[in-house]
C-alpha cells in the first residue's frame, strides 16, 4: 500500500516508517502540516496516517481541507493520550479512524490494514465465507455445510468482522470499539472469553478453527 | 473612620443613597407643580365666592337701603371668611371690619384686586393677604367685599409640611437602609476576604459562612466560592496522592525491568537471552505507559473535560452492553453476572462510550476481586437515575470503602490480583465529570457500588 506519514515527531516518523517499510508498504512522509496538506493532494495514497498536533497546519485542518476537496483517502488520526474531544472532532470532520498515542506498532498495522482493504460499502458483500462457513450479513445468520450454527449477537459481528478482514489482523481495540463501543483502554481481557465461546461453536459444528490468536494483539483468519 | 468611608464606597449604600436622591427630586417636582395648581384653583374658588358675597350685599343695599345692614350682613352671605368695608362718600367707615385700604379710585364697574393688611394686627407677624372687590353703591357708598386667602394658603402648607415630612422620613429611611445593607454587605464580604485569606495562607478547611437563614446573592457568591475550594482541595489530594503512589508503586515495574537488563547483561550474550529480556522490559514499559494512560485520562476528566461530546445516554442500554460485553468472562471464572434494567429509560447527559467505560471499571472490579461462585448483579434504577452495581462476595471494610476511589488504592487481599488500581478512581472521575457521584456500602454480605447521577 502507498502510505502518506505525518508526524513532526522525527523519532515517531523514523520508527513508523521503518515498520511500514518492512511489511513491503511504500511510505512517504512529511514533518509539517503544510508539507503533508500538499503531498497529500499531489497524490494518491492508500492510507494517510495523520498527527493531531503539527506546525504549520494541525491534523484537524488537514482533514477538513481534504475532506472539502472531495478526497476520500482512508485517514487514521493519531491523538494525543486521552483527548477525546479530539478524537470526537476528528472522527466528526471526516477522519475514519483514530488512535491514541502511545500505540503499538501492531496496532496500527492492522487498522492500516483494515482501512487499506476496505471495500467501498456500496459494494459490501451480503454474504462472506471461508470454506463451508457462510454468514448471511442480512439475515444475520451463520452456517457451516448448511447446517445452522446458533451464535449471541457479540459473537457474530465479532466473526463477521474477522471475515471482512480475512486476512488481516483485528486488534482487542478495534473489537471493543467496533462490537462493544468501548473505549480502546478499556479492560481487552474481556474479548477473549468471547473469541473462546465462538471458536467453540464453530468447531463443534464441524468447522475446522479458523481463528488464529496474535498474543498480545489481536485475532485474524487466514485468507487460505 | 475607615469603615464610614468604606461604607459611603460601597455600593449597595451608593445604590440606596441615588434611588433616595432621585425620590426626593421627583417628589420636590410633584409638589412644586401640585401647589400651584392648587394655589390657582384656590385663586378661581376664593374670587367666585367673593363675587357671590359682592352680589348679595349689593342687591341688599340697593332693595333694602341701609336698614339693619349693620348689623344684618353677615347673615345674608354664607363664607364666615367674608369680611367687608362699606363707606361713605367722604371714606368713612359706616359698617365692617375691613381697615381702610387705598384702593384705586371707585369707578361703577367692579374691580378685583388683591392686597395685603394686618388681620387682626399683631406684631411680627407677617400681614394677611385678601382678595378683594370693590364696588361703588347709590349715593357714593363704596363696598369692598375681601376673602383672606391667608387661611387657605395656612391650610396649604401645613399639608405640604405633612407631606414633605413624610418625604424626608421616607428619605431617611432609605438612606439608612441602604446604610444597614451596606454595613452587613461589607461583613459578609469581609468575612469571605477573610476566608480566601486564610484558605491562600495554607488553611485547606477555611470556607466562607452561608446564612441558614437567608438565600442571598452573597450566599449563592459563598456556595460558589467553598465548592471552588472543595474542588481545588480535592485535586490538591489528588495531586499529592498521586505523586505519592507514582513514586510507590511505578517504583517497582521499573525496578523490576532494571534488575532483568542487569540480569540479561550479566548472562552469556546469546540473541534469544536479550530477546527475552527486550520482550519482558517492553511489556513491562507498557504496563507502565498504561499506568500514565489511565492517569491522564481521570486528569482530563477531573478537569472538566469540556470538549466532551455530551448527549443524551440511556443508562439501560449502555448498562446492558456491558453486562453482554462481560457475561462470558463472568461465567469462564465461575461468577454469575445478571442484568436488571429499569423499567423505562434512564437518561443523561454524558458521553456514552466514557460511561461504557465506568460501569465496565466497576464490573470488572467486581469480578477480578471476588471469589468464584461469587453473583454480581448491575441494576439501572431510572429514578436518579443511577446505576448499582451490586456482589454477594467478601465485602470491603467500612474504613477503606470511602478509599476505594482514590487513585493506585488496593486492599491487602487484592495486592496480588492484576490490574493499576485506578480502575476505580477512572469510574469514579466518569460520574464527577457527567454530574454524578461515586460511592460504595455494604450489600450484606459484599460490596455495592452506586453510580448516581441525581444532581444533574
Amino acid at each position: 500500500m502507498e502510505i502518506l506519514l505525518v508526524d513532526d515527531d522525527s523519532t515517531t516518523l523514523h520508527f513508523v516508517r521503518d515498520r511500514l517499510l518492512a511489511r513491503g508498504h511504500t511510505v512517504e512522509t512529511a514533518l509539517d502540516g503544510r508539507a503533508g496538506l500538499l503531498q497529500a493532494c499531489a497524490k494518491s495514497f492508500d492510507v494517510i496516517v495523520l498527527d493531531r498536533m503539527l506546525p504549520g497546519l494541525d491534523g484537524m485542518s488537514i482533514v477538513k481541507a481534504l475532506r472539502a476537496s472531495r478526497r476520500d483517502t482512508p485517514i487514521i488520526f493519531l491523538t494525543a493520550v486521552g483527548g477525546v474531544a479530539d478524537r470526537v472532532e476528528g472522527l466528526r470532520r471526516g477522519a475514519d479512524d483514530y488512535l491514541v498515542k502511545p500505540f503499538e506498532m501492531d496496532e496500527l498495522d492492522a487498522r492500516i490494514e483494515a482501512l487499506g482493504r476496505r471495500p467501498p460499502l456500496t459494494n459490501a458483500a451480503k454474504t462472506l465465507s471461508i470454506g463451508d462457513l457462510e454468514l448471511d450479513r442480512l439475515a444475520r445468520r451463520v452456517t457451516y455445510g448448511g447446517e445452522a450454527i446458533e451464535l449471541t449477537l457479540s459473537e457474530f459481528s465479532m466473526l463477521e468482522m474477522l471475515l471482512l478482514h480475512l486476512g488481516s489482523t483485528v486488534t482487542k481495540s478495534m473489537i471493543l470499539e467496533q462490537i462493544f463501543d468501548m473505549e480502546s483502554g478499556a479492560p481487552g481481557a474481556i474479548i477473549e472469553p468471547h473469541v473462546s465461546r465462538l471458536r467453540g461453536k464453530l468447531t463443534r459444528a464441524g468447522a475446522p478453527d479458523f481463528i488464529r490468536t496474535l498474543r498480545g494483539v489481536g485475532y485474524t483468519i487466514a485468507a487460505d | 473612620m475607615p469603615r464610614i468611608d468604606r461604607l459611603l464606597k460601597a455600593t449597595s449604600f451608593r445604590v440606596a443613597a441615588l434611588q433616595t436622591c432621585l425620590f426626593l427630586i421627583m417628589f420636590a417636582i410633584a409638589a412644586g407643580c401640585g401647589l400651584v395648581v392648587l394655589r390657582r384653583a384656590e385663586l378661581r374658588a376664593a374670587r367666585a365666592e367673593v363675587e357671590q358675597a359682592e352680589d348679595d350685599l349689593s342687591r341688599h343695599i340697593i332693595v333694602h337701603g341701609l336698614d339693619g345692614f349693620e348689623t344684618d350682613w353677615r347673615g345674608l352671605i354664607q363664607n364666615p371668611g367674608i369680611e367687608i368695608r362699606l363707606e361713605d362718600a367722604a371714606g368713612r367707615s359706616i359698617t365692617g371690619r375691613l381697615p381702610h385700604v387705598a384702593l384705586p379710585t371707585p369707578t361703577p364697574h367692579k374691580v378685583a384686586l388683591s392686597f395685603r393688611m394686618d388681620n387682626p394686627p399683631a406684631p411680627g407677624r407677617a400681614r394677611d393677604r385678601f382678595l378683594a372687590i370693590n364696588h361703588v353703591e347709590p349715593a357714593g357708598m363704596r363696598l369692598t367685599v375681601a376673602e383672606n386667602l391667608t387661611v387657605r394658603q395656612r391650610q396649604d402648607n401645613a399639608l405640604l409640611l405633612i407631606v414633605a415630612s413624610i418625604a424626608a422620613l421616607t428619605a431617611a429611611l432609605g438612606t439608612g437602609a441602604g446604610a444597614l445593607v451596606g454595613y452587613r454587605m461589607l461583613r459578609r464580604l469581609d468575612h469571605v476576604g477573610q476566608a480566601i485569606d486564610a484558605y491562600a495562607g495554607g488553611d485547606r478547611e477555611a470556607r466562607v459562612a452561608v446564612s441558614s437563614r437567608s438565600d442571598t446573592d452573597l450566599d449563592e457568591l459563598a456556595r460558589t466560592l467553598n465548592q471552588m475550594m472543595d474542588r481545588e482541595n480535592r485535586l490538591v489530594e489528588g495531586l499529592r496522592q498521586v505523586s505519592w503512589a507514582i513514586a510507590h508503586d511505578l517504583r517497582r515495574p521499573l525496578a523490576h525491568h532494571n534488575q532483568e537488563i542487569a540480569s540479561a547483561l550479566q548472562q552469556p550474550a546469546t540473541v534469544e537471552g536479550y530477546r527475552a529480556a527486550l520482550e519482558s522490559a517492553s511489556k513491562r514499559i507498557d504496563d507502565v505507559l498504561q499506568t500514565f494512560q489511565a492517569l491522564l485520562h481521570i486528569a482530563e476528566l477531573e478537569a472538566g473535560a469540556p470538549g466532551l461530546d455530551l448527549a443524551t445516554v440511556d443508562l439501560n442500554a449502555v448498562a446492558q452492553r456491558m453486562v453482554q460485553a462481560y457475561t462470558p468472562m463472568a461465567e469462564a471464572s465461575g461468577r454469575s453476572l445478571q442484568f436488571f434494567p429499569a423499567h423505562t429509560p434512564a437518561i443523561i447527559m454524558a458521553e456514552q462510550r466514557a460511561v461504557g467505560r465506568m460501569i465496565a471499571n466497576i464490573v470488572d472490579n467486581a469480578l477480578i476481586h471476588t471469589p468464584t461462585e461469587t453473583a454480581v448483579e448491575v441494576r439501572v434504577d431510572a429514578l436518579g437515575p443511577r446505576v448499582i452495581v451490586s456482589d454477594n462476595g467478601r465485602g470491603v471494610p467500612e474504613a477503606a470503602r470511602s478509599r476505594l476511589f482514590e487513585r493506585f488504592f488496593r486492599l491487602d487481599a487484592s495486592r496480588s490480583t492484576p490490574g493499576t488500581g485506578l480502575g476505580l478512581a477512572i469510574a469514579a472521575a466518569t460520574a464527577q465529570a457527567f454530574g454524578g457521584r461515586l460511592w460504595a456500602e455494604d450489600a450484606e454480605p459484599g460490596l455495592r457500588v452506586i453510580a448516581d447521577f441525581a444532581t444533574r
